[in-house]
């Protein structure tokens, strides 16, 4: 099973952005290891060597 | 247990971690002590200026959007579709239709209000990744919308008007507050948050871990993180 870990503290915590409506805090729950993700007009995905390779949307 | 998703229709891990995260919850509701799962969808666009309509095949388009030969760009989308293939989807980039997403999440605010929010979203990306049907024009969104039960004339005026484009930009203006950047991105019990297409195993522990820390309370949890920095202190001060 993949390892779950709870990473605490202010520094882990997903803050408001500028501007934006004042929201409680997210906890990140961040099981190891990177899961495919798509950012702006990019996707990515870990390579079979570990690393992170672009793949568009 | 209430689990917000912030997605787009265009994105390939999107589709993707929603099967991952169906087979987690279905792993997680399968003991008897384990409350049910709600879940609920927002919107996120990735791309807002892609254009309604582009002719052309997917490769084509990330071609001369990332500026890499159609070969290459052919080679990711079979790498996606194959691990698309593992979670049991059928991408079909050759005949998608690649477009502007903003007026298929008004069509799922629009089913949200008649209860048919998760079945508009399956639609949908079936429709966009699968069926090569397409999620960008009005009429085409009326279709979909209509083939879950939706009135296709409410679609069409939703549409028209834009009625939900505020509770779109709501949406996208919450996933700004929490800090989110890419999709999927998932949201427990309103402080939990998970990002990326994870595996079902690791839907499964986290949904099981925010059980464990609701009968947790707060003094419990500061006890814990006054432990663990006693803790770390000690080992400090042993390996000086």
């Amino acid at each position: 099973m993949t390892a779950v870990t709870a990473a605490g503290g202010a520094g882990a915590r997903l803050q408001a952005g500028d501007g934006a409506e004042a929201r409680p805090a997210l906890l990140t729950l961040v099981p190891s290891g990177g899961a495919p993700v798509c950012e702006g007009d990019s996707c990515f995905v870990p390579g079979a060597e570990g690393d992170w390779a672009e793949v568009p949307d | 247990m209430k689990v917000d998703v912030w997605s787009d229709i265009a994105c390939p891990w999107c589709y993707i971690g929603k099967r991952k995260f169906e087979a987690g919850v279905a792993a997680f509701d399968a003991s008897d002590d384990t409350p049910a799962v709600e879940v609920e969808y927002h919107s996120f666009e990735l791309s807002p200026d892609t254009p309604v309509d582009f002719e052309g095949t997917e490769a084509e388009f990330l071609s001369g959007h990332k500026g890499m030969p159609v070969e290459q760009a052919q080679q990711m989308l079979d790498h996606v579709a194959g691990i698309a293939a593992s979670v049991g989807l059928s991408y079909d980039f050759e005949r998608m239709h690649h477009t502007n997403t903003v007026k298929a999440h008004q069509v799922i605010h629009l089913a949200k209000q008649h209860g048919k929010q998760l079945e508009m979203v399956e639609r949908l990306f079936t429709a966009y990744f699968e069926r090569g049907e397409h999620v960008g024009q009005d009429e085409s969104l009326a279709d979909l919308g209509a083939s879950i039960g939706l009135d296709r004339d409410e679609v069409l005026a939703t549409l028209r008007d834009d009625a939900q484009l505020a509770a779109v930009r709501a949406d996208q203006e919450q996933a700004r507050a929490y800090g989110i950047n890419g999709v999927p991105f998932f949201v427990v019990d309103g402080e939990y948050g998970v990002s990326g297409a994870q595996d079902p195993q690791a839907f499964e522990q986290v949904l099981r871990q925010v059980v464990a820390l609701r009968e947790t309370t707060p003094e419990e949890i500061a006890e814990q993180q006054q432990r663990a920095a006693d803790d770390a202190a000690a080992d400090a001060a042993v390996t000086r």
